[in-house]
């Protein structure tokens, strides 16, 4: 008896899976038929219409009150985003000039060296060395 | 296989347990996040992967996220990872200790991820070219600069791979290795994707001209529809292995990740379809992005194909081609998974290590063709 009922157990899943399986196949042969690829765009192109109906109404009745509408805002943004990809560009151009130049540079001086200059380059120093002058 | 029946009815019971325990977690967790005020698209993080990163780029909503400092007793070109427009960039960084970006990781490469963000209504006019030219120039520069190096290594996913192999063509003293994981070239293949996209009755134009740009939603139930039966499945397949936490774990993160498409910008969309869906140029020939002719004979340096075998949105010969378009020697490798499977999953870790050797052979190893 329980010999038996395994089996059913068993021939029921087998049978399920397989159903499933073929059916999974003929699921996946229809999307790939042309009358489904047909009412797929024709249900697009409706929901399409409705939404430039909608947009059209929207559109005139901003125009009428003299609203600013989303699209305008999108213009700006759009304006301000070339802007500055036009700016991160010279960004990207004047960091590779720099990198050049200072590839280009003689090797850095010594510790004492940077000491000194630095000191000597500082608004102090200057203000002593003016005020020696005078 | 047990068919005792006293087995299965306690099988049965544990998993109709598990499955309900599982339902309400996610029917608490989407009540909450119902419940509370949510946080405005642009605060919201789109970047959900596992691995600790820091953001070493910016440019608008694009980021270069960098996982790992260059190693000091391997020094390898820095990989940068090129994802879809069409979703989110952590794919290939689901889970933790088992996705490309861990694995590459702990082998102590250099790796970096594009990730293109959530684009809003200022970035629809931004063509297809725009993006393969220019705003991966700008990805692939900060990376040079941070890695002090003279070229990168790029590896693109899916629509990601199309770019890399495009950027490649048009940057070719920039760039070292590429790879290309289950990435379409030939878009007149058999693929559902191709005859849906490439038929006469879809105009694009309408599409793109009626909403300013392609809505994830409407991206997210066209996906649906390539395998209609395959939600069932999908569930019925949880409810099986409801009881394994490994599985259930696996099962949500893929989930998230598969429902949290972003929409593709109008201009993008409209090139991206007519050059590769319509006019199939990359194999024709005669494609000009951003105003640039694209040769793919001027992609010289090494090329790593991954093909999945049973991908369902990129058909194995589809990716196959490339090795008869670019001018580079060309390593195939075949996997024995879906699309997503390539990606991530058990079926994934042969990739990963594969990837790992390829990118880690460094730019002067000469490859051995194997197309």
């Amino acid at each position: 008896m329980e010999q038996l009922m395994q089996e059913m157990m068993k021939s029921t899943k087998d049978l399920q899976t397989f159903w499933e399986n073929r059916f999974a196949q003929l699921m996946e042969e229809m999307v790939k038929s042309q009358n489904f690829i047909t009412a797929m765009t024709r249900s697009l192109e409706g929901s399409l219409d409705l939404r430039r109906l909608i947009d059209s109404a929207m559109g005139r009745w901003a125009e009428f009150y003299q609203v600013v509408t989303k699209k305008d805002l999108a213009l700006i943004q759009q304006q301000m985003y070339d802007q500055s990809v036009r700016l991160e560009k010279m960004v990207a151009l004047l960091e590779t000039i720099r990198d050049a130049v200072c590839a280009e540079r003689p090797a850095a001086p010594t510790t004492a060296e940077t000491a000194t200059d630095a000191t000597a380059d500082s608004p102090k120093a200057a203000r002593k060395a003016a005020n020696r002058s005078r | 296989m047990n068919h005792d029946p006293w087995h299965c009815t306690q099988q049965f019971i544990d998993a109709t347990s598990a499955a309900t325990a599982l339902a309400g977690q996610l029917a608490e967790r989407n009540l909450r996040s119902w419940l509370r005020p949510a946080p405005s698209l642009a605060c919201q993080e789109p970047y959900q992967g596992a691995t600790p990163f820091e953001v070493i780029y910016r440019f608008d909503r694009m980021r270069v996220l960098k996982f790992q400092g260059r190693s000091a007793t391997q020094p390898a070109m820095p990989l940068l990872m090129v994802p879809s427009l069409i979703n989110r960039s952590y794919v290939l960084d689901l889970m933790e200790g088992s996705s490309l970006i861990a694995h590459l990781v702990q082998h102590q490469h250099p790796t970096y991820l594009l990730d293109w963000g959530t684009p809003g209504p200022q970035h629809d006019h931004l063509s297809f070219g725009f993006y393969v030219d220019e705003l991966m120039a700008l990805a692939t520069a900060a990376v040079r600069r941070d890695a002090q190096t003279e070229q990168v290594d790029l590896l693109g996913y899916c629509m990601g791979g199309t770019m890399a192999l495009l950027h490649a063509a048009l940057h070719p003293q920039q760039i070292g290795r590429l790879t290309l994981l289950a990435t379409p070239i030939n878009f007149h293949d058999e693929g559902v994707l191709s005859r849906w996209a490439s038929t006469p009755d879809f105009d694009v134009d309408r599409v793109v001209d009626t909403l300013g740009r392609m809505d994830s939603l409407m991206l997210q139930s066209s996906f649906l529809f390539l395998k209609p039966l395959s939600t069932y499945q999908k569930y019925k397949g949880l409810y099986e292995a409801a009881n394994n936490p490994r599985f259930t774990e696996s099962f949500i993160k893929l989930e998230r990740w598969l429902n949290d498409n972003v929409s593709v910008p109008g201009e993008c969309y409209r090139e991206y379809v007519r050059v590769c869906y319509q006019e199939n140029r990359l194999v024709e020939g005669g494609l000009v992005l951003n105003g640039k002719a694209v040769d793919l004979r001027q992609v010289t340096g090494p090329l790593l194909n991954v093909i999945a075998l049973k991908d369902h949105i990129v058909p194995p010969d589809s990716s196959r081609i490339v090795a008869r378009l670019v001018g580079g020697p060309v390593r195939e490798v075949l996997i024995d998974a879906g699309h997503i499977g390539i990606a991530m999953g058990s079926k994934a870790r042969q990739m990963f290590e594969t990837v790992q050797r390829f990118h880690a052979e460094g730019p002067t190893t000469i490859l051995t063709t194997d197309n």
